[in-house]
């Protein structure tokens, strides 16, 4: 599975992630190999999100990976070292933005890896 | 009727560099003198699980403190902590557990630590020989990661002591050392454990995790484990302590016995206590067939 606007989508309806997203304003850029998505969020909420063909450099929160990589990361049991975005950026090559933002707001990020898998357990 | 744990907590005062500290720790159990320390930036509550096995409270001693400035152990009063910034050291990371155990009057205590206490039962080993009978060094290694160590401690500080990110984040960071396999209530408790420490405390810790611990390979070899046995235990999922990075450690000491544990962590004591417990049972069997 690796539509991330559905996973996006599938966060704004988890308490959690809500929770932890709360108050961000900005974009968030995320690319899987050679797709990428752009979501912008205002005041913690997600307005829209889509396929992006551009890279763009003021999205203070971005994830760049391999097809691979992520397929790693969202394994069910990922093999050591996938087993969070920033284990695998230091051990795997997986690239995230170095931003206030990014470590902000990594408790949203570490639930919405656990969403990724679970759209992924479910065959999403 | 109520529910009570076996668990005791007091304060003792350590002095240690001329500093006079308020040191609070819990402990449980009779025997052999076990000290265990605890992470960075987290505090004795780790050794919650091991404070409860009666397994090993009927033949050990369990003594879980707080290093100051963490848990319960507050900062020094009537020194002005304040005016510099909070870094661990190697000799102060040393001084405590030798502090307390003068303190408690043990007898050759045995220490055990985990991350920056698993460094330190390596630090103990090499240095002080003569005070304990034994320690137990639980992901540690020569040193920490490259890929950690690089990021340097202004990076260190930006991510771990930063005005613009919560202590949430240190409590998420800490997914990156977790298993995927860990009980989701117990990597809870670890992020709990780790949102509520003080202010730039996580990061000072790491100055000794990152930096001050530093064993050279001669001075490895040079542990003498009839004096003071090494056991070292690490959890395939420690990307800061590999496994490959403790055997480096392991087959440098001579005499010392190193075990990897699968599906667990940086954390295992927490993490996953009942898998952890199967590696320390052994190990604490065997200390004690030697003490009698």
């Amino acid at each position: 599975m690796h539509d991330f606007a559905k996973v996006l989508n599938t966060a704004t309806e988890d308490f959690e992630f809500s929770r932890e997203i709360r108050y961000y304003s900005g974009k968030l850029h995320v690319a899987i190999g050679d797709k990428a998505w752009l979501a912008e969020y205002d005041d913690g909420k997600l307005i829209t999100v889509g396929p992006s063909t551009t890279d763009p450099g003021d999205a203070a929160i971005w994830i760049k990976g391999t097809e691979e990589r992520w397929n790693d990361m969202t394994a069910e049991y990922p093999r050591p070292f996938f087993q969070s975005l920033q284990s695998s950026s230091a051990k795997h090559g997986v690239l995230l933005s170095n931003t206030n933002q990014l470590y902000a707001y990594l408790p949203a990020l570490n639930r919405l890896m656990q969403i990724f898998r679970q759209l992924n357990r479910e065959g999403a | 009727m109520a529910k009570f744990e076996p668990i005791k907590g007091g304060y003792v005062y350590l002095t240690v560099e001329d500093i006079e500290y308020r040191v609070y720790y819990e402990e449980a159990g009779n025997g052999i003198p076990l000290i265990v320390g605890h992470t960075a930036g987290s505090d004795g509550r780790q050794y919650r699980h091991l404070l409860n096995d009666e397994e090993v409270t009927s033949r050990y001693r369990v003594i879980a403190f707080d290093l100051p400035f963490h848990g319960k152990s507050l900062p020094p009063h009537g020194d002005k902590w304040w005016t510099r910034e909070y870094n661990m050291t190697k000799s102060r990371m040393m001084a405590f557990p030798n502090a307390l155990s003068e303190a408690l009057e043990l007898d050759r205590p045995v220490y055990m630590g985990s991350s920056m206490g698993g460094h330190l039962a390596i630090d103990l080993a090499s240095n002080f020989n003569d005070r304990y009978r034994a320690t137990i060094s639980v992901e540690g290694a020569l040193r920490s990661a490259a890929e950690y160590v690089e990021v340097g401690m202004d990076g260190i500080r930006r991510e771990f002591d930063n005005p613009n990110v919560s202590r949430t984040s240190t409590g998420a960071a800490m997914m990156l050392n977790i298993s995927p396999y860990s009980p989701e209530e117990n990597v809870r408790e670890i992020q709990w454990e780790y949102q509520c420490g003080g202010p730039g405390v996580f990061a000072g810790d790491l100055f000794y995790y990152y930096y001050d611990h530093n064993v050279s390979p001669e001075e490895a070899a040079a542990i003498d484990t009839n004096k003071c046995m090494l056991y070292f235990l690490t959890g395939e999922y420690d990307p800061n302590t590999s496994p490959a990075d403790t055997k480096e450690a392991a087959n440098l000491v001579k005499g010392s016995k190193f075990w990897e544990m699968p599906k667990l962590g940086h954390f295992p004591v927490t993490e996953n206590y009942t898998e952890f417990r199967k590696f320390l049972l052994p190990i604490l069997k065997e200390i004690e067939s030697k003490s009698t």
